[in-house]
């Protein structure tokens, strides 16, 4: 476990990073020529891009923190409840029938629904079953994803060509976000979200010995586990809606950082909001200048970076004696 | 502070405590015995307000299910069997837990806060592994620390449901030593639920027997533990052998 | 003893249902499988009967006059109307071998089919497949003679074939002058950045037309990004979809990276009306041509050059 200072010195070079992120594009690498309105419009893609990923990497990876506390469930990630296959299905229906011709929002606003809606009919399901549990609540949310994801099947069965394609490439995940009034939505709903659960980061801690002994501190675990599963679930569905699925930065980013903070949830949730949002943005970086100027998708290079980087975490021996750490006063 | 009357508990069709009825006094230190699936940890959970019963329950004059969680965790603190050994908490933040009913939503821990830790992990002997992670001590390291957690809350009752079980004779020696300590200085309520009837007899001077979800018997160790009673209870011919030196009874299952 | 009658009859009766499944079973194997050599037994006496597999296809046979030999289409087959009687044996590329069987075709008319399996299975069937190349300009009036031959329309097909070659020199000849040509982005899905390559059928249209593609990549149809674009900067964006609005530049207007272009400050975005005559390689490729001139000519007005 580090110290804070330590964390500090870690937090230090992030926005030399980001900003060096600016730097790179599918169109080369070099500040843009802001003289001309190309180079300025250039610019602000970039930036747009960025600030698009890190609200997008914030959001998953403390979703994913929440999730995997109230779950305890290491494999628990932001999409458990179902919150993928509605906002595929949203967006799918959206895609199929033309409808993004409406509006720029139409996409969005589709992927959004479709994840709110899967998260209403997991919580209504469960409360037909009568508990509200963890396994209930995964096992509800598998089902319910996998009902999900056949219709999804059944409608791309249908569709023509060109819009299975165009489906396919949006649930492979894209940070290109379609204007600056739509990601300041976005960013407003997760940081709504994110502050809902780290008001919440002591009962997230208490929770952690299970629902039981949480009650047993203090925590009206009736009132928290609701609040924090869907505050979770609102900053997943806020982060699909813009972005598509993005996969692994919510299951591994918060098992990376617990490893260096500590469980203790009021260091782990805003390190995993500014760690988790560097790490996308980094990922989104090596996608569009790998292949230039192709761009992958940023959910193929979050997965083949993630995974062998959790391995190496994995097989890292823990240290005999860890690191001081100076008492949080 | 515990009194419950009448108290009949049920999950689903399951009775699980039938009319039981018994009052516990400021400053009473008394152990639960019975056998398996008697109801113990029910009892438990209904005095902590998990469990809702027909009839009355009721800590510090307040029904269970009605009172407020952050004063009920405040006044009544619950020392688990078990802790997960792979939370990677340090110690120090663990035993911390203990004062989520009094740590402010966005704040830091106040010097009160930190007053408190620091005694219960002096009291428990735990000071020394303050730095170190949950999942790096042994069971016994991991039980003291829960129950720096539960004394960390400054609680009035203390529940108790077998804390000694992963510990050696030292520790086991120790854990009760603190308890009566803690009873006879602050007066803490103690209630624990406990498997070695010896161990009970020795250490506590009021026994509630539950058997079968009912109380079987309550009352000083002599009168509870009576050969006929036990095998009512555990279904199993026992031998009670009175040490008299030592104000204690060992009891032995007949071979 | 009153039950032994009573089980011989059962039994009895449970032969007499085994018997009945056997003959059905039995029967419709028999039937099933005797379908497909019906097909194949006696062409010539019923005719040429063509199962088409594309939509360009479909048109070029009715072009030669032979729609009456025309027993199956895909579902995006829609022109002429009266291709609405036709049933439709299967979608693009991709036949559906059941309802194909089913209207006993003697031929099918292939330009691209997606599955190698479905070959496998229709040689086995002896149903022959006439691969038909009809993806590029240059290929149509060969394919329009093509299906003349085969359905004994050599006529009208070399008539067909004449006025398109001649129609595609005149238009090459038209702009072969021309030193200024408008650049221009074909965007085809409303909801992701993808254009048409230089081997698409659009794209050459659009050259024939007088304009330059910028979308210069190897395949008919792929992704591009949005900061290539930016370095293109279009002087005009054709939509090739379905646009509900009354100004195709609004709904750019209001993201990030196309509000730069100059094509949508300059609202030089114009919609495309009818898709089908510039995206498929067949017969109507003139009117195709004519209406991309004509966006082209609509431009020309509103900003006064080319």
């Amino acid at each position: 476990m580090l110290t804070t200072r330590q964390l500090i010195f870690w937090l230090l070079p992030i926005p030399f990073l980001l900003a060096f992120c600016l730097l790179e594009g599918s169109s080369g690498f070099g500040w843009p020529d802001t003289a001309t309105p190309t180079g300025r419009a250039l610019l602000e893609l970039r930036l747009s891009r960025v600030a698009t990923g890190w609200v997008v990497g914030a959001a998953l990876s403390c979703a994913g923190c929440a999730m995997q506390a109230v779950l305890r469930n290491p494999l628990a990630e932001p999409y458990v409840l179902g919150v993928s296959s509605g906002g595929c299905l949203g967006a799918a229906l959206v895609i199929a029938f033309g409808l993004s011709v409406i509006s720029p929002l139409a996409l969005p606003f589709g992927a959004f629904v479709g994840a709110a809606a899967a998260l209403l009919l997991v919580c209504t399901l469960a409360g037909r079953v009568g508990s509200y549990t963890p396994n209930t609540l995964i096992l509800t949310g598998v089902v319910v994803g996998s009902i999900l994801s056949s219709l999804l099947m059944l409608l791309l069965s249908f569709a023509q060509s060109r819009a299975v394609h165009s489906i396919t490439w949006w649930m492979l995940g894209n940070l290109q976000s379609a204007s600056w009034p739509l990601l300041a939505m976005i960013a407003g709903l997760v940081a709504l979200a994110i502050g809902a659960l780290f008001a919440e980061a002591r009962s997230l801690n208490a929770l952690l010995l299970g629902a039981e002994a949480a009650h047993n501190l203090g925590v009206r675990t009736r009132i928290a586990v609701p609040l924090i599963l869907g505050a979770a679930t609102l900053a997943a569905a806020a982060a699909v809606s813009v972005s598509g699925i993005i996969g692994f930065v919510g299951l591994i980013v918060p098992h990376a950082l617990r490893r260096f903070t500590g469980a203790n949830h009021r260091m782990l949730l805003p390190c995993a909001a500014v760690f988790g949002g560097t790490f996308l943005v980094l990922c989104d970086t090596l996608a569009r200048t790998l292949f230039a100027p192709h761009e992958i998708p940023v959910g193929v290079v979050t997965s083949l970076i993630g995974g062998p980087f959790f391995l190496f975490l994995l097989t890292q021996t823990r240290p005999a004696a860890p690191l001081r750490e100076k008492a949080a006063q | 502070m515990i009194t419950l009357e009448h108290v009949t508990a049920r999950y689903g069709e399951n009775i699980v405590l039938n009319d039981v009825s018994f009052t516990v006094g400021r400053g009473e230190m008394l152990a639960l015995v019975g056998p398996n699936g008697a109801g113990k940890s029910s009892l438990l959970r209904v005095i902590t307000g998990q469990l809702p019963a027909q009839g009355t329950a009721r800590v510090c004059g307040t029904d269970t299910v009605r009172l407020c969680p952050r004063t009920r965790a405040k006044t009544l603190a619950v020392v688990p069997q078990e802790i997960a050994r792979d939370i990677p908490f340090a110690a120090r933040d663990f035993v911390l837990l203990g004062r989520t009913a009094s740590l402010p939503r966005f704040g830091g821990p106040s010097d009160a806060d930190d007053d408190a830790v620091r005694d219960a992990m002096l009291l428990t002997e735990t000071w020394n592994l303050r730095d170190r992670l949950l999942p790096e001590m042994s069971g016994g390291e991991r039980q003291r620390l829960a129950l720096a957690m539960a004394l960390a809350g400054k609680p009035e009752i203390l529940l108790l449901d077998e804390p000694t079980s992963h510990l050696d004779l030292r520790h086991r020696a120790e854990i009760m030593r603190l308890l009566t300590r803690l009873n006879r200085e602050q007066r803490t309520t103690i209630l624990m639920v406990v498997h070695d009837l010896t161990l009970a007899s020795q250490f506590f001077s009021r026994l509630i027997l539950l058997s079968a979800s009912r109380v079987l018997a309550d009352g000083a160790p002599a009168d509870v533990l009576r050969p006929d009673l036990l095998e009512t209870a555990y279904a199993c011919p026992v031998r009670v052998i009175p040490l008299p030196g030592v104000s204690a009874t060992c009891v032995l299952p007949k071979l | 003893m009153a039950r032994a009658p009573k089980r011989l009859k059962s039994v009895a009766g449970e032969n007499r249902l085994v018997a009945a499944c056997r003959i059905l079973l039995v029967g419709s194997t028999f039937a099933l499988v005797g379908c497909p050599r019906q097909a194949v037994q006696n062409p010539n006496a019923q005719g040429i009967r063509l199962a088409s597999t594309a939509p360009n296809l479909t048109e070029c046979v009715y072009a030669v006059g032979a729609g009456d030999t025309l027993v199956g289409r895909t579902e995006s087959c829609n022109y002429p109307p009266e291709v609405g009687r036709v049933p439709v044996v299967g979608g693009f590329g991709t036949p559906w071998l059941e309802p194909l069987l089913a209207v006993r075709p003697t031929h099918v008319l292939g330009t691209v089919l997606a599955d190698p399996d479905l070959r496998r299975r229709l040689d086995a069937l002896h149903i022959p497949i006439i691969h038909v190349p009809c993806t590029q300009l240059d290929e149509v009036p060969a394919a329009i003679r093509q299906i003349g031959d085969l359905t004994d329309r050599h006529a009208e097909g070399e008539r067909v074939a004449n006025s398109l070659q001649t129609g595609i020199a005149a238009a090459r000849a038209e702009t072969a002058h021309r030193t200024i040509r408008p650049r221009v982005l074909l965007l085809l899905d409303a909801s992701a950045p993808i254009t048409a390559g230089s081997p698409a059928f659009i794209s050459e249209l659009l050259e024939l037309a007088g304009a330059v593609n910028v979308g210069t990549g190897p395949t008919a149809y792929y992704r591009f990004s949005l900061e290539w674009l930016l370095q293109q900067n279009p002087d005009m964006i054709f939509c090739c979809f379905e646009t509900r609005s009354a100004d195709p530049a609004a709904p750019f207007a209001a993201q990030n990276g196309w509000s730069a272009l100059d094509a949508v400050r300059r609202h030089r975005v114009y919609a495309v009306a009818d898709l089908d005559v510039v995206c498929r390689p067949g017969p109507r490729l003139m009117e195709g041509l004519a209406e991309l001139k004509r966006i082209l000519s609509l431009d020309a007005r509103r900003t006064g050059g080319p």
